[in-house]
């Protein structure tokens, strides 16, 4: 009698399954399946499903296992074979399902299957298929983040008569750059790049974990034995992943509307060679506003990146390349009223400054240009110049080339 | 690297396990494999101090062997102590003393209580000293109950290392996966669901209704409980892979109906130790002194002084002293109470008063702060009005299924019979499959790891 509690607890959990259902696999919800910002509450949505499936199964197994003080009076002992053979089965089969749809769907690009149309893309990956599409080795090579996203490989061929090719990369970081650049040059050996132009940007730190998540299968050879080993380990774990799976039962249900879905992040659309483009928001001025009233503060992490930065250029010298360091500009507003203000960005620009001076004085194949501020390329301020604070449209990046022209034109120089 | 994580679940525990039981087959080479894992498991879990773990063990091993026992009490005792006082002034002031951070170092107190105990056994002739220095490092630094206990005495667990093992049978085998899952669920379900809540809206003090501290109250009780009993389910069950049966550490102690059953079921091998090696022979040297006239009183005494150690070794705090000194009146109450055979009557509305008393207690170890405690307080006695108290259905089906399973008494693995059904068998499967999914999110760490 006593034991017939746990069917309260139960009932309450199953109604609670019953009401969530809809919201899980309700096809009118097309909301919870747009990127970025929805998704994230879909996702823990769908998270909390499984916790309360997890919960049900708890509560079902603790009514159906006897206790110790009622094992005499319950049905005759069976032999131990059976049960145990149900559970080792059926721990295998249920683990092979999980990690089989995990891999087979694929949704966060871990390995190398590509079956369904995910809502999570990898622009790593995306690059290194156009750049394999490539035609030439592109002998002007763009390495960065989203802010260069927009910079035209195509203006770059115009303006030098040499083949460009844009592989800044989104959420990129300095490892990114190191990784891109060495898969290039294992690519072409034979002809690498004569000039790379390196965003340089001192507020993005190292961030482990997203290189874990975003490393691509072909790069994994340049990063460093325990990263190795790490990458393999994070993507083993995540066989097992509870998030990764409600990304995954989100790319069965939705398969048609994923397929629709434009396919870059932000709805970046990419031309051959690279470049990026996204439409312009309406809602521009409300979303500098939001920033700036954030007041957000900025960290300095360029102590951290500096070795980095030492074995780009390490490696772009054994292979004769000269690299150009550039600065995006920020929008004026954002920098008058945040990073003007902020004494870390301040601090960072010193150190950057030092450190391209250092590296030029003992003769290393650098140049540093610094744009932060908007005015230093003539650019627009409006929402025809910025996507956002920070992200430059393809008119300020076709400025910001033309204000690079002239460095670009004397690095390519015999 | 913790016990929860997957290196260690799935990589570490298996590998071992092989080794253990098909690589090696002498009882002596199974002892130094088990060695190696838990040394290893202490590096890997972030055990710096290694070496101190080792030096005490030795001089604990040597000490039982000659007539300085009592300096191998004070040995052990020394650095637990150093180390809680250099910490309970502040992370801060210790590392501008020292120059470094100081953490407390992995498994220090249980360590350092299994090394008393079995000293002041030795010395008492209840056991003979540990004959193999291997054998009783391996007691020392068992990585089972390395991080939180329980503490066992050497007399149950150092002949189960010494001695020769079969292989674990198909039963034993699924007993172990029981008492994994089951302390799996009890953690990541149930305890971190209940640790997220508390996360979110602890800070919210300052509107502390009579609602919403309770409800905060029983979040913390449970999700503390749960957690506990989680990692005591879980050790228990690896330690059963490796063929060695550690003792139980709790028997439901919430649905206790009394401060004394309580304390017998809530950490039995802490309250066993304290019991057995601090109140009996610091009541029995008051009753000597005192005489049998005052003997109630050096009872209650006792009882005030044992609570009050338990409540520091938690921690310096406040909180924790005061939650200890409490415990010990709840318990001198009681005593005194049986004295002049004075009860509460009928049994529901004593343990309904019970529970609200033992809740009570862990209110003063909600917050940090005693400012916190007493504003929190205020809460649970409504002097900041009824509000409201609400949670989401995630949270909402844990509070249920944690007063679902203390009221059935279905809260320790140790209460359940192995499967005998395919039903129960499949079910368990899906259980642990739906845990590993749940390993992958951020797991909170054991709140016993820290103590």
């Amino acid at each position: 009698m006593k034991r017939r509690i746990i069917l309260i607890p139960c009932a309450y959990i199953a109604w609670e399954l019953i009401r969530r259902f809809p919201q899980v696999w309700h096809p009118d919800r097309v909301d919870l399946i747009t990127p970025a910002i929805s998704s994230a509450s879909a996702i823990q949505s769908n998270r909390n499903f499984f916790t309360l499936v997890a919960m049900l199964i708890l509560l079902l197994t603790l009514y159906f296992l006897p206790r110790d003080d009622e094992v005499g009076s319950r049905s005759p002992t069976k032999k131990t074979e059976t049960p145990l053979t149900y559970f080792g089965v059926g721990l295998l089969f249920f683990a092979l399902v999980i990690a089989a749809t995990n891999v087979y769907i694929n949704p966060w690009h871990l390995y190398p299957t590509n079956w369904a149309p995910s809502r999570i893309e990898n622009s790593r990956s995306d690059k290194i298929q156009l750049f394999q599409e490539l035609n030439h080795a592109p002998e002007i090579l763009v390495l960065g983040t989203s802010r260069s996203y927009a910079i035209s490989a195509s203006q770059i061929q115009d303006l030098t008569g040499m083949d460009a090719f844009n592989a800044a990369v989104l959420n990129g970081r300095l490892i990114d750059y190191l990784l891109f650049a060495q898969y290039v040059y294992r690519a072409n050996p034979e002809s690498p790049p004569k000039l790379i132009l390196a965003e340089v940007n001192g507020l993005s730190g190292l961030d482990e974990e997203n290189t874990l998540l975003n490393t691509p299968y072909p790069w994994i050879s340049f990063l460093p034995l325990d990263q190795r080993f790490e990458w393999w380990t994070f993507r083993v774990k995540h066989l097992f992943s509870a998030s990764q799976l409600a990304d995954a039962i989100y790319s069965i249900r939705y398969f048609d509307l994923y397929s629709g879905l434009d396919k870059f992040w932000e709805e970046w659309t990419l031309d051959s060679s690279g470049s990026g483009t996204r439409e312009t928001t309406p809602y521009f001025n409300e979303i500098l506003e939001n920033v700036i009233s954030r007041d957000p503060d900025v960290s300095c992490h360029f102590s951290e990146l500096s070795p980095y930065y030492s074995d780009l250029i390490r490696l772009a010298s054994s292979h004769g390349t000269r690299i150009l360091f550039f600065t995006v500009p920020y929008h004026p507003q954002y920098y008058s009223e945040v990073l003007a203000l902020d004494p870390d960005y301040q601090t960072c620009k010193k150190l950057i400054e030092d450190f391209m001076a250092k590296q030029i004085e003992s003769g290393a194949p650098v140049t540093y240009v610094n744009f932060d501020q908007l005015a230093s390329i003539h650019g627009v301020d409006t929402n025809l110049g910025f996507y956002d604070h920070q992200h430059i449209t393809p008119l300020n990046s076709s400025l910001l080339i033309d204000a690079l022209a002239p460095t670009i034109q004397e690095q390519l120089m015999p | 690297m913790r016990i929860t994580s997957y290196g260690f679940l799935f990589g570490l525990l298996p590998l071992f396990y092989l080794v253990y039981w098909y690589v090696v087959k002498s009882a002596r080479a199974r002892t130094i494999v088990l060695l190696f894992l838990s040394f290893s498991f202490y590096l890997l879990a972030g055990g710096g101090w290694l070496l101190l773990l080792v030096l005490v063990s030795f001089l604990t091993f040597y000490a039982s062997r000659t007539r300085w026992l009592n300096l191998g009490i004070i040995l052990n005792l020394l650095p637990l102590l150093l180390f809680k006082f250099a910490i309970s002034l502040g992370t801060g002031t210790a590392a501008e003393i020292l120059g470094f951070d100081l953490i407390l170092p992995l498994g220090i107190s249980y360590f350092t209580f299994k090394h008393i105990g079995y000293l002041i056994d030795v010395k008492q002739k209840r056991i003979a000293p540990a004959e193999s220095l291997i054998n009783f490092l391996c007691f020392s630094a068992f990585f089972a109950q390395l991080v939180a206990g329980p503490i066992s005495s050497y007399a149950e667990t150092g002949p189960e290392l010494a001695q020769e093992k079969t292989l674990l049978t198909r039963k034993a085998l699924f007993q172990a996966a029981t008492f994994i899952v089951f302390g799996l669920s009890k953690k990541l379900l149930l305890a971190d669901v209940l640790a997220n809540t508390l996360t979110a809206d602890i800070a919210r003090i300052q509107s502390a209704s009579i609602l919403w501290s309770w409800g905060m109250l029983l979040a913390y009780t449970f999700q503390i409980y749960f957690d506990f009993t989680g990692y005591t389910d879980l050790v228990l069950g690896i330690a059963l892979l490796f063929g060695i049966q550690l003792p139980e550490n709790f028997n439901n102690p919430l649905g206790s109906s009394s401060p004394r059953e309580f304390w017998a079921r809530w950490h039995i091998s802490l309250s066993f130790w304290f019991r057995y090696y601090v109140y009996f022979p610091l009541s029995r040297s008051l009753f000597r002194r005192w005489g049998k006239e005052n003997a109630h009183w050096a009872e209650y005494l006792s009882l005030l002084l044992t609570m009050f150690l338990i409540g520091v070794w938690h921690d310096f705090t406040a909180g924790f002293v005061i939650w200890g000194l409490y415990n010990g009146l709840l318990l001198s109450i009681q005593s005194w109470g049986s004295r002049y055979r004075i009860g509460i009557e009928p049994p529901l509305l004593k343990q309904t008063f019970f529970l609200v008393s033992i809740l009570f207690g862990f209110s003063f170890l909600v917050y940090p702060d005693l400012h916190s405690i007493l504003a929190f307080q205020s809460g649970l006695v409504g002097f900041q009005g009824w509000g409201e108290f609400s949670v989401d259905p995630v949270t909402l089906a844990s509070f249920l299924i944690s007063g679902a399973l203390i009221l059935v008494g279905s809260t320790e693995a140790a209460n359940f019979d192995w499967p005998k059904s395919r039903l129960s068998g499949l079910l368990l499967a899906i259980l642990a499959v739906l845990c590993v999914l749940h390993l992958g999110n951020d797991v909170f760490v054991f709140a016993y790891a820290r103590f």
